[in-house]
């Protein structure tokens, strides 16, 4: 080792310190816990009857299938929505780009808690804007969050206004990568501003909406805030995803060791997408 | 030079963090400190009265307020505390959450019969203390405590030309016909009563829909299973479904918590609903919701029992309180003047004082405290506890440790039931199974 890389080991000493610290030493952690039935202040080593339980768990189970609702649901609207939106922005001058780029990041920054308050009042069954609209068209107001698909689409459409901004901000970025003599190039050869879209800014974006939908799946998995706030999980556990289960199991029941077993079953789900994202992408990183 | 102050600054940061993150422990230095969790003695008046005579006897005892968030009802604040190994010598809280810490099996209690005389803890009720006594120990103490029934409006009543029948005719379909009179009157912003069903609170509420109908959780003190699949357990839920299909509370009760009723309750817009005694018609409190402009006038309440159903001689009452518990450090010394504390906050004098306080309606749970009140507030102070006496108390298992799992049980339940997701006989089964899956938790 030369003094050159041991300075350098030095100075990335403190971000590895604070990984193992509360990253590694926490997951080896769980996986401990996971094999005892504990409230922290009294223990007992159950071996892998946790895991055995959580099989059974049907709550936990649906958890699953809700993240997957949340993803799907998800979909259209923080991923399709903001990369049409960039194809369409690439056309607009600089200052137009930057200025919706500036408009639509802004919700982003705003607390997704006090976005679930507003939300509520928003869908609310009696007084909320969206039953009055409804009601001017002739129809009758929903108890949005009484039934799992309109909660699970009221939700996302909370997500998706934090959301679009960030999925449009990574697009119109990629895109304004894209050399304009390609544009050009395309422009001489006779080809419209749809076929320019569609079959020469599309195929370099593609590995970026790749990534998006790997990402909202994977963050669908870990939605728990506004489940927090506006449904409690409910009706009947089915807006709860995986992560609220999980938050319900330790904190609520104070069942740790349970808790623990399905937090690590939900750390190999996502570790699975990890992997099938890494095979899609060829086993490289195309995004250096 | 550059590389040696590069080479200190890392070695600075990594010992820094290595050193935030060790876990704290109590250092015994000076005086002796008691953590207090949901015992504000510093920050309320009532509750400084109550340990003055202590801190007279320990002067060099100082008392640490714990803050405990029972926002959600849950105890995970307190689970928080006790996995970080920080300290709590003294707990006071609902029993529904208090009572899970008076488990010597999951948690260490300390027994208070080693601190306290065999005739101070003969001053408790025995019905009261009784369920707190575990393999020859007293796991906790039970404080004063608050009757729960029916709060009437009687305001709105007489706004819809209703007039409200004694007692013994206060049943199901005298219920029924008010509600339908209040129905009738339209008043905007006033409901008949109201269910919730999105978090796991309220058992001041629903529990008692149970006691109107027949309908027994647990029988004979028999808490290996419920006993509330039954026709009378059917008929509760099939009365929630009906006062939805008709109308009688917001359709959209799936969704509501128990925030929605308590804010409608106090602001005098719900006709009848499950509410602890209290001086309902205070006209300190009255005109302070005037100002603050959550009514615009005063209303008047009684308390009543819930409704009784058909071949239901007498609707029992709830008895809510909070419970004590002192926890075992280890340490003798602190043990035996943290449970000093705890006889000190439990005693007659404390229980006289928060008795007897303006508008409080809360009844002893020791028999040498005695209660006085006056005028228009005995009156109601005398009539709730004639009806405790007269009606009993319905028996929820309000004792156990897992009595915070009991009453959350129910909500999934409701929501499905209210959904539309779930028949009233789908729902009771569930619900059944929910409870039995809960109480299974003891063996």
């Amino acid at each position: 080792m030369t003094k050159r890389s041991s300075v350098a080991y030095l100075f990335v000493a403190p971000a590895v310190t604070f990984f193992l610290l509360f990253t590694v030493a926490p997951t080896f952690m769980v996986g401990y816990l996971s094999f005892f039935k504990t409230n922290y202040v009294v223990s007992r080593f159950v071996g892998f009857s946790n895991y055995a339980r959580l099989l059974q768990d049907r709550a936990f189970i649906q958890s699953i299938g809700n993240s997957l609702l949340f993803a799907l649901f998800g979909l259209p609207m923080r991923l399709l929505l903001p990369l049409w939106m960039a194809l369409r922005a690439y056309a607009y001058s600089e200052r137009m780009r930057n200025m919706m780029r500036f408009g639509f990041y802004i919700p982003a920054l705003t607390s997704p808690l006090v976005l679930a308050s507003v939300w509520l009042f928003i869908f609310d069954y009696r007084r909320g804007i969206v039953s009055w609209l409804i009601g001017l068209i002739g129809l009758k107001p929903v108890v949005w969050f009484g039934s799992q698909l309109p909660a699970i689409f009221a939700m996302t459409l909370l997500l998706s206004v934090g959301g679009i901004g960030a999925a449009f901000l990574l697009f119109t970025a990629v895109l304004q990568s894209v050399p304009r003599t390609t544009i050009d190039a395309a422009w001489i050869d006779g080809a419209s501003w749809w076929q320019i879209r569609w079959r020469v800014l599309f195929p370099i974006i593609l590995p970026w909406v790749l990534f998006m939908t790997l990402y909202l799946l994977i963050a669908s998995f870990q939605i728990i805030e506004i489940i927090w706030r506006m449904t409690s999980g409910g009706p009947y556990n089915s807006t709860a995803t995986m992560l609220y289960n999980i938050y319900e199991t330790g904190f609520v029941r104070s069942a740790y060791g349970m808790a623990s077993a399905k937090s690590l079953v939900m750390m190999l789900v996502l570790l699975g997408i990890a992997v099938v994202k890494h095979r899609l992408e060829g086993g490289e990183d195309r995004f250096i | 030079m550059k590389r040696i102050l590069a080479v200190f600054w890392m070695f600075a940061l990594v010992c820094g963090l290595a050193w935030a993150t060790g876990a704290p422990e109590a250092v015994e230095t000076g005086p002796l400190e008691l953590y207090l969790a949901g015992t504000p003695v510093n920050s309320d008046p009532n509750y400084a009265f109550a340990a003055q005579p202590f801190l007279d006897e320990y002067p060099d005892v100082q008392l640490i307020e714990v803050p405990i968030d029972v926002s959600d009802a849950s105890t995970m604040s307190m689970d928080a505390r006790l996995a970080a190994n920080l300290p709590v010598h003294f707990y006071n809280d609902y029993y529904s959450r208090a009572g899970k810490y008076a488990d010597p099996a999951n948690y260490h209690p300390v027994n208070l019969a080693d601190y306290w005389s065999a005739e101070d803890i003969a001053d408790f009720y025995p019905d009261l203390i009784g369920p707190y006594w575990v393999d020859g120990k007293l796991t906790c103490a039970p404080w004063y405590q608050l009757i729960v029934g029916m709060q009437i409006n009687l305001t709105v009543l007489e706004k819809v030309g209703y007039e409200l029948p004694p007692v013994d005719e206060w049943t199901i379909d005298a219920f029924y016909e008010m509600a339908e009179a209040v129905k009738a009157a339209a008043i905007p912003e006033v409901w008949p009563t109201m269910m919730f069903a999105q978090n796991r609170s309220g058992d001041w509420h629903y529990m008692l829909w149970f006691a109107s109908f027949g309908a027994k959780l647990f029988t004979d003190n028999d808490y290996s299973h419920t006993t509330v699949s039954s026709p009378e357990g059917l008929a509760v839920f099939e009365f929630w479904k009906d006062l939805q299909d008709r109308g009688l509370i917001p359709y959209e009760a799936a969704v509501m918590n128990d925030d929605h009723l308590i804010n409608a309750r106090e602001a005098g817009q719900l006709a009848a609903a499950g509410a602890r005694l209290v001086n309902y018609n205070s006209t300190e409190a009255m005109a302070s919701k005037v100002e603050q402009g959550l009514i615009d006038e005063p209303f008047e309440s009684v308390f009543y029992p819930f409704p009784k159903a058909l071949g239901v001689d007498k609707v029992p009452l709830l008895s809510t309180y909070n419970l004590h518990v002192v926890f075992d450090t280890g340490d003798e010394r602190v043990n035996e003047i943290a449970a000093r504390f705890a006889w000190h906050m439990s005693n007659a004098r404390s229980q006289e004082f928060f008795c007897s306080g303006p508008d409080s309606m809360a009844v002893p749970s020791r028999k040498s405290a005695v209660v006085e009140k006056e005028g228009a507030e005995a009156a109601l102070f005398a009539g709730g506890l004639a009806l405790a006496q007269a009606n009993g108390y319905f028996d929820v298992g309000g004792s156990l440790p897992v009595y915070n799992d009991i009453r959350g049980a129910l909500f999934p339940q409701l929501q499905l039931l209210f959904s539309g997701k779930a028949s009233p006989r789908q729902a009771l089964e569930l619900y059944e199974q929910a409870l039995n899956e809960v109480v299974a938790t003891l063996e």
